[in-house]
């Protein structure tokens, strides 16, 4: 298309702000036999190799396999350049429509589907970077955008990752799941604000339920509403801050196992639950009386309550 | 610079530390897991990546235009595990974690030959790894994981010795056959252990 115009002043502004709003890690899957090899891959290599019109069109040719009535329809474009010795290539989908032209001529109103597409909004995309070296062992890694996953498309963005893609998020579910539990079971472990160990607690006691969720550790903490202090304790104990944003599947399973939680019930009808390693730190406790009855304490400020049926 | 002031200064300033911490996260991850002999992850040295960066294809054309960029076991990491169930155990506990772009089962091409076995597999490096003050171009986005048996690892180690003459030369027929021979005797240790294993684990009686 020509290097100059509205359509390409869009796409150079999607290209150019491409590093910073594509923020998902992703990863190509390898085949189902193990081998490195990945269909869709295959074709951004072709394109990587050689940018044209023509390997550009078997990418639109896979997306528009999976394209179902509700991803609906969509404008791709593939924008590439050089970075260094390293070939950079955006893709991008914009939603679009399909039009009905109402042309009044001197007779009648004349009215015709028009098989044409229009852009929906300029700012409704998804998009995809990737930025690697040209050869068979390159661009197995990219950063992608969804800029309508906030609008509830949900299963247009796995058509998108998932399906045309062939991708998953580059951290797996497990490894997301685990830096967060693991910052938040040693942030609880040494710190000494007692505040902070009661917050942690409590979204640690929480957390589970939000299994199979697709979240970073900073929308986990989000969620929960942990205070600043609580905040920097638990990011203070990742190896480092960028793991806060990154992108995963939260497992309750991996939670659980990094996480685990001692609950001891009393016959009083009492559910006493903390972290397994900070059991003994929030609840105080004597000795059990002549009768074996016990009497547990806890201070602490309450951040939520939850009413959940209890099998017995 | 060249690739090989390129490499010396990844080496040393990525690498290292890389391996090291590649260690210290699959020790994490096995932690309390049985019958792990060793858990050991390091960087290839620099004689050893220039060479394999000098290797040729059957036509005499270099294997790898950018090594450092296409050569992937710039960092190796190896688990070396008791019994051939311990492989299956140990790999389905890594890849909950890990995310490999390839895995293989190597064995030889034919059934009638012996030769070397064992699991490997392509990974990227976890992010959490990547510290951010690291040069983005010295960062490799690969390391190789191998899980092996105790008995796969030795002949594996002892072929890299033997199984190639220092001046460069070919092995005789027999001394080819010899080493056939010491990976068919390691492959059946391999089963027999497995075997014995899953009986006693069974209840059986292992006498019988």
């Amino acid at each position: 298309m020509p290097l100059a115009g509205e359509v390409f002043n869009l796409l150079q502004d999607v290209y150019a702000k491409s590093e910073r709003e594509c923020a998902i890690d992703i990863a190509f899957d390898r085949a189902n036999d193990g081998t490195a090899r990945n269909d869709c891959r295959t074709l951004l290599l072709a394109y990587a190799r050689a940018p044209s019109v023509e390997a550009g069109l078997s990418l639109a040719t896979r997306l528009g396999s999976f394209s179902t009535r509700r991803s609906a329809l969509g404008l791709l474009f593939l924008a590439t350049g050089m970075v260094g010795q390293q070939r950079k290539i955006v893709i991008a989908r914009f939603a679009a429509h399909s039009g009905i032209l109402a042309d009044e001529n001197r007779e009648a109103l004349s009215v015709q589907f028009v098989e044409r597409v229009f852009l929906k909004s300029v700012g409704s995309y998804k998009a995809v970077l990737y930025q690697d070296s040209v050869n068979d062992h390159g661009y197995w890694t990219g950063k992608a955008v969804d800029k309508q996953i906030n609008s509830g498309e949900a299963e247009v963005s796995r058509y998108w990752i998932t399906e045309f893609l062939a991708s998953d998020f580059r951290t797996t579910s497990a490894t997301g799941t685990r830096v967060l539990a693991v910052a938040m079971r040693n942030a609880a472990k040494t710190t000494g604000n007692l505040e902070i160990k009661k917050e942690i607690t409590a979204a640690a006691t929480l957390g589970a339920g939000l299994n199979d969720q697709v979240m970073t550790a900073g929308d986990f903490l989000g969620r929960f509403g942990l205070s600043q202090p609580a905040r920097e304790a638990i990011i203070g104990q990742m190896k480092h801050p960028g793991l806060l944003n990154e992108q995963f599947r939260f497992s309750a399973e991996e939670f659980n196992r990094q996480l685990p939680y001692k609950s001891v019930e009393l016959d009083s009808g009492a559910i006493l639950t903390a972290a397994a390693t900070e059991f003994d730190n929030v609840f105080d406790h004597g000795e059990p009386d002549e009768n074996g009855d016990v009497t547990y304490s806890a201070t602490g400020r309450v951040v939520s309550t939850k009413f959940e049926r209890v099998s017995r | 610079m060249t690739v090989e002031a390129d490499y010396r200064a990844r080496h040393d300033a990525v690498l290292v530390p890389l391996a090291a911490s590649l260690t210290e996260l699959i020790e994490e991850h096995l932690s309390g897991e049985p019958r792990i002999d060793r858990i050991s992850a390091r960087p290839k040295g620099v004689e050893r990546f220039l060479r394999k960066a000098e290797n040729v294809d059957g036509t005499g054309k270099h294997k790898y235009a950018e090594p450092l960029s296409q050569i992937q076991d710039q960092v190796g990491a190896r688990v070396t595990v008791f019994f051939k169930a311990d492989v299956e155990r140990v790999r389905a506990i890594l890849l909950r974690y890990l995310r490999p772009v390839e895995t293989k089962n190597l064995v030889p091409a034919s059934e009638w030959e012996f030769g070397y076995f064992g699991w490997h597999s392509v990974c990227l490096f976890p992010q959490e790894l990547i510290l951010p003050e690291w040069p983005q171009e010295c960062v490799p986005q690969f390391f190789e994981l191998q899980i092996k048996t105790l008995f796969q690892h030795a002949w594996s180690e002892a072929n890299h010795d033997l199984g190639y003459k220092p001046d460069g030369g070919v092995l005789t027929p027999d001394q080819k056959r010899m080493l056939a021979f010491t990976s068919a005797q390691a492959w059946g240790a391999d089963h027999a252990f497995q075997d014995l294993f899953s009986e006693l684990q069974s209840g059986g009686n292992a006498a019988h």
